[in-house]
């Protein structure tokens, strides 16, 4: 395990990152909430806590919005948890919310870069 | 999803209960995977995940319509509170009362009498018309009844009444106007024909009154323009007058009445709801212009004439007009009256011209009379209600700390702040809007105790119906909801601003003993509640201070004349026609009659009376006199032993005659046939020499004029009509009069008047004022007076029967008014300060009981702590007593017009006030401070 380049961030610190990051989570498959954390963490090498406390409220809203669906199912650790996966609406919302991001990160790279004219 | 999510909130919050179960138990296996104790990895997975009840009540508040879920909770929450201690809730609930019933009573007034809209229809788009110029018109006759404001002194002078000839020159030439109708009056009528005879009060209109104005009959019709005609007179009656009189029988219609002894067919009943068009002022009939005519009236006879100004005009816009363009034509006809007339009234630089105003605005009636004092009891009781939130927010601390431990403990389970400060103020709120209901109640009470104030003692004179309304609602409900978050905020900040740990701690320390910071720092707020209380209470106590030294100044003012157990009433024989020799001898009759009863000590008659308010001038100059013209003094007509009775000392010359009346009568009708003579066309010498009248003057007359010279047996001559406006001081003086006696200085209009010079005629003309003194209470003869009255004529009514005590109080109405409600808010304000100094100080006492015993068991005496409690009484007072009185210096000036004799800082009044509350203040910290010194150290130190 890598040890940590930065103090991790906090994933509720950009408003509105959280959605993404669950969106794009799962676009593997299905999952449940503990593996969607894990997930989130691992793949930006433990730079991302996410503090389970505002992944359920996201994940319910997120739901309300129809851009995820749950259902119950059973873990790998055989133990009863409640699935997401994404629905049409939130691949197109992912689609979207993800070239929105780029464009976010592109213009927030312009102004930090070293001027060129 | 939408709105089904708000429905199936506890399935959802069932569910998510079992995720995050789920959550924890993959955290755990996690844990568990990674080397630790089943334990470990427990308590790890709850510390990593947080609080799993946070968690739940977040979602579970974003499947709810939040505001109005938590509301209802908090409401249920706050109702448990508030029955837990049901004491404090009356006291607080008593307060606010108190203070939200009060305004709501003076704003029910205030909205009837200011803000209340015309009972016309599209009231906005009915405009007064009134006029402006740089120099008033020369106008001979000018009558006004107070409709709008206006004034014909300059500069500017403006005013709301026209000749008729401006009214039918609106009317017929000018295109500006859809409608147009004048009206005048109320006067004074004698009706005959439906029992008794009575006087009732006619308004006289155009025949297009009631169509301009909108209103409707309720049986019969109104007066149309047909109506405008003297033969057959037709009358309207107001609703009121035809409940009252005629029992609400429709069988009225076509019945004939008899006004002033012309008959008058009755056509019809106007509405209900137009009980006037000018507020304040009432009728019991409408008859039309030209019927006015037939009556007897004297003005009536010269109504037509254009240079008198009697006529109040309201117009409507024809479409599409705006109000500058009605304005601008509108000018142009009634500047070419003025200037272009038989008789030319104006130059054209004087610039008469035309001014619309909505008639809501315009047509002020006796709105202007009360305005003043209405605004100054709302400021007494506003401060009122700030006291009685202070008061209660000083309650609600001192119960907040009681609650420390309730709020930590919500604190430390994961309470928002805000939440729970808005659960706070929902108490808060609740607590006020219990206040405003029962507030409610004490304003019917107190709406009842203003108007009767306001019509001084006698409910006819306030003729504004005060009903509550939708403005009123919403005021009380604005004012509770005010009152609830201001009282409520502080303290609801204050007591989450908590400091977690020793407030959970079951033993907390005092604080006080730890260090003075602490809690002082926790009573800054009680404290500067206190002070405002008590400062708030000196400005509303100086206020009332001020005023109940005006009425007694003026009620120890010495008017000239005996004052007590004197009872009056008027008749007037000449309405129906009488001549004024067979009045005079009535007069006489009754007089005779009067005097021969038991208990009546004297009986004597006047007209242009004393202290009646009112004003009769006539312009004269004494001969010799320093001054070149003619001045207007003041004239009193009595009839014979009019100074005896009224006790005014004869200081030189002597009393009036039988002869002096007949002199009088003489002249009298040698005005009237030249008057006449003139009317049928013939020339007559205007500078005839008739026959001098004999007249008395008071002292102050014989000082300004005569200074140094014998008054009696001067001439006195007379010079054009007060106002002399139109050049007759310019006219050869003719001798009028001859002074035959000077008689001691009386103030003659109202209390406040200075001694002005007096003229005393002897009364030959018109009704009168009869004038008894009586052994006793001079009510008590009433019955019998009317007896006497009518064996001696069958059909004259008596009138206005008062004492005279009364009609004084009358021209102090304001003061009298003003100075017993504001008194009543200073009580009401000093009770409540009183009971805020007192539950801040006990809580004090209370809360510092183990501090009290810890420095008597360490040797402090009774002495120093009763010095502490009663020390920190005193100062508080104090300071509200100094901010109190700064304030006060800076507003009482608003008061200076309703003050006698009195400065709007006068220093008397403010140390008075200032010394009262400071005594009240110690009484008020006499009992908590008893109790500091009563703890017992040994008790003290167990407590808690």
């Amino acid at each position: 395990m890598p040890r940590k380049a930065a103090p991790p961030l906090e994933a509720d610190l950009l408003q509105g990152t959280l959605d993404l990051l669950i969106l794009q989570t799962l676009v593997m498959g299905a999952a449940h909430g503990h593996t969607i954390a894990h997930a989130i963490e691992r793949r930006s090498d433990e730079v991302l806590q996410v503090e389970h406390g505002s992944l359920y409220p996201a994940l319910h809203r997120l739901e309300d919005r129809g851009w995820i669906a749950s259902f119950w199912g059973t873990s790998e650790n055989n133990r009863k948890a409640r699935y997401y996966r994404l629905t049409q609406a939130g691949k197109k919302q992912l689609t979207h919310q993800t070239s929105r991001w780029e464009q976010l990160v592109r213009a927030v790279n312009r102004v930090l870069g070293p001027a060129t004219d | 999803m939408s709105w089904r999510k708000y429905f199936r909130r506890d399935g959802r919050d069932a569910e998510l209960a079992a995720e995050m179960e789920s959550h924890l138990a993959h955290e755990v296996d996690e844990f568990v995977a990674r080397g630790m104790t089943r334990e470990e990895a427990q308590h790890a997975a709850h510390r990593k995940l947080g609080s799993v009840r946070r968690v739940r009540e977040d979602v579970y508040e974003m499947n709810s319509l939040g505001f109005i879920e938590t509301l209802w909770q908090d409401v249920r929450y706050a109702v448990r509170m508030l029955r837990k201690s049901p004491g404090y809730a009356a006291v607080a609930i008593f307060t606010l009362a108190l203070g939200i019933g009060a305004n709501t009573a003076v704003f029910s007034v205030i909205n009837t009498v200011l803000l209340r809209t015309s009972p016309v229809r599209d009231p906005a788009n009915l405009f007064l018309v009134s006029w402006e110029a740089n120099k008033a018109p020369d106008m001979e006759w000018q009558s006004s009844y107070g409709d709008c404001a206006g004034g014909r002194s300059s500069p500017n002078p403006s005013d709301c009444t026209f000749p008729r000839g401006t009214y039918e020159g609106l009317r017929d030439d000018s295109k500006v106007f859809s409608s147009v109708a004048a009206f005048a009056g109320p006067s004074e009528l004698q009706m005959s024909g439906n029992g008794a005879a009575s006087v009732v009060r006619a308004i006289t209109v155009s025949g297009e009154y009631f169509a301009t104005l909108g209103v409707n009959p309720v049986i019969g019709r109104t007066l149309t323009r047909e109506d405008d005609r003297p033969d057959p007179s037709n009358v309207v009656l107001s609703y009121a007058f035809w409940q009252s009189n005629f029992g609400g029988d429709p069988g009225v219609l076509g019945r004939t009445i008899a006004l002033n002894g012309a008959a008058f067919r009755i056509v019809g009943v106007a509405e209900q709801k137009f009980t006037n068009l000018s507020p304040g002022k009432t009728q019991d009939l409408w008859l039309t212009i030209a019927a006015s005519k037939t009556m007897g009236i004297k003005w009536a006879k010269r109504s037509d004439g254009i240079s008198n100004w009697w006529l109040v005009i309201v117009a409507r816009l024809a479409p599409g007009v705006t109000r500058a363009q009605a304005e601008s034509e509108a000018s142009v006809i009634f500047g070419n009256q003025l200037l272009h007339g038989e008789k030319p009234l104006a130059k054209a630089e004087d610039n008469a011209r035309i001014v619309l105003t909505p008639v809501q605005s315009g047509l002020t009636g006796r709105r202007r009379m009360y305005s003043t004092r209405l605004y100054v009891l709302m400021c007494a009781v506003g401060l009122i209600l700030l006291i009685a939130c202070a008061n209660v927010a000083g309650l609600l601390l001192a119960r907040s700390a009681a609650r420390r431990k309730e709020i930590a403990l919500r604190l430390a389970l994961g309470a928002r702040r805000t939440r729970i400060v808005r659960q706070l103020l929902t108490e808060s709120l609740l607590l006020s809007f219990i206040g405003g209901v029962v507030g409610i109640a004490f304003a019917f009470w107190g709406v009842k105790t203003i108007t009767a104030l306001l019509g001084g003692g006698s409910a006819e004179d306030f003729a504004f119906a005060v009903t509550p309304d939708w403005r009123v609602l919403v005021f009380t409900l604005g004012a509770s909801t005010l009152t609830g978050i201001f009282f409520g905020l502080a303290p609801a900040l204050r007591t989450t601003r908590l400091d977690l740990t020793s407030s959970l701690k079951e033993n907390a320390p005092v604080n006080a003993i730890s260090g003075e910071g602490a809690w002082w720092q926790r009573l800054q707020t009680g404290n500067v509640l206190v002070v405002a209380q008590v400062a708030l209470c000196v400005v509303v106590m100086i206020g009332a201070g001020l005023l109940v030294r005006t009425v007694n100044n003026l009620r120890r003012i010495d008017p000239g004349f005996d004052t007590k157990n004197v009872l009056l009433f008027d008749v007037d024989p000449t309405r129906t026609g009488m001549k004024d020799e067979q009045a005079a001898s009535l007069y006489n009759h009754l007089r005779e009659k009067l005097a021969a009863l038991p208990g009546v000590a004297s009986a004597t008659y006047s007209s242009g009376e004393l202290m009646s308010g009112g004003q009769w001038r006539e312009a004269v100059r004494a001969e010799g006199s320093a001054s070149e013209k003619a001045e207007n003094v003041d004239v009193l007509s009595i009839g014979p032993d009019f100074l005896h009775a009224a006790r005014i000392p004869l200081l030189a010359g002597r009393e009036f005659t039988s002869e002096d009346f007949e002199r009088a009568s003489t002249k009298y009708n040698e005005q009237l046939k030249l008057a006449q003579e003139m009317d049928s066309g013939k020339t007559v010498d205007e500078n005839a020499q008739l026959t001098i009248v004999p007249v008395l003057v008071n002292r102050a007359f014989a000082a300004k004029y005569l200074a140094g010279k014998e008054p009696i047996g001067r001439a006195l001559t007379r010079g054009g009509y007060s106002g002399a406006t139109n050049g007759r001081n310019n006219e050869p003086p003719s001798r009028e009069y001859e002074i035959v006696g000077v008689v001691a200085d009386t103030k003659y209009g109202t209390l406040r008047d200075a001694i002005a010079p007096l003229l005393i005629v002897p009364n030959v003309t018109g009704g009168v004022e009869f004038q008894l003194r009586t052994a006793s209470d001079p009510e008590a003869l009433v019955p019998v007076v009317r007896e006497v009255v009518k064996k001696a004529d069958a059909e004259l009514p008596v009138t206005a029967v008062r004492t005279l005590t009364q009609q004084i109080d009358h021209l102090m109405e304001a003061e009298l008014f003003l100075a017993r409600l504001v008194s009543i808010a200073a009580g009401l304000a000093l009770l409540l300060s009183c009971v805020g100094l007192y539950g801040l100080l006990s809580y004090e006492v209370a809360r510092r009981t183990r501090e009290i015993g810890v420095r008597m068991a360490l040797g402090a005496k009774r002495g120093d702590v009763m010095r502490m409690v009663l020390g920190h009484g005193v100062r508080l007072a104090l300071i509200g007593v100094a901010s109190g009185a700064a304030v006060a210096a800076s507003v009482t000036r608003f008061l200076q017009s309703f003050l006698y004799e009195l400065k709007a800082n006068d220093p008397v009044t403010f140390a008075a006030i200032g010394l009262l509350i400071l005594c009240v203040s110690v009484a008020a910290s006499y009992v908590p401070t008893r109790r500091a010194t009563r703890v017992d150290p040994m008790v003290a130190l167990r407590y808690e």
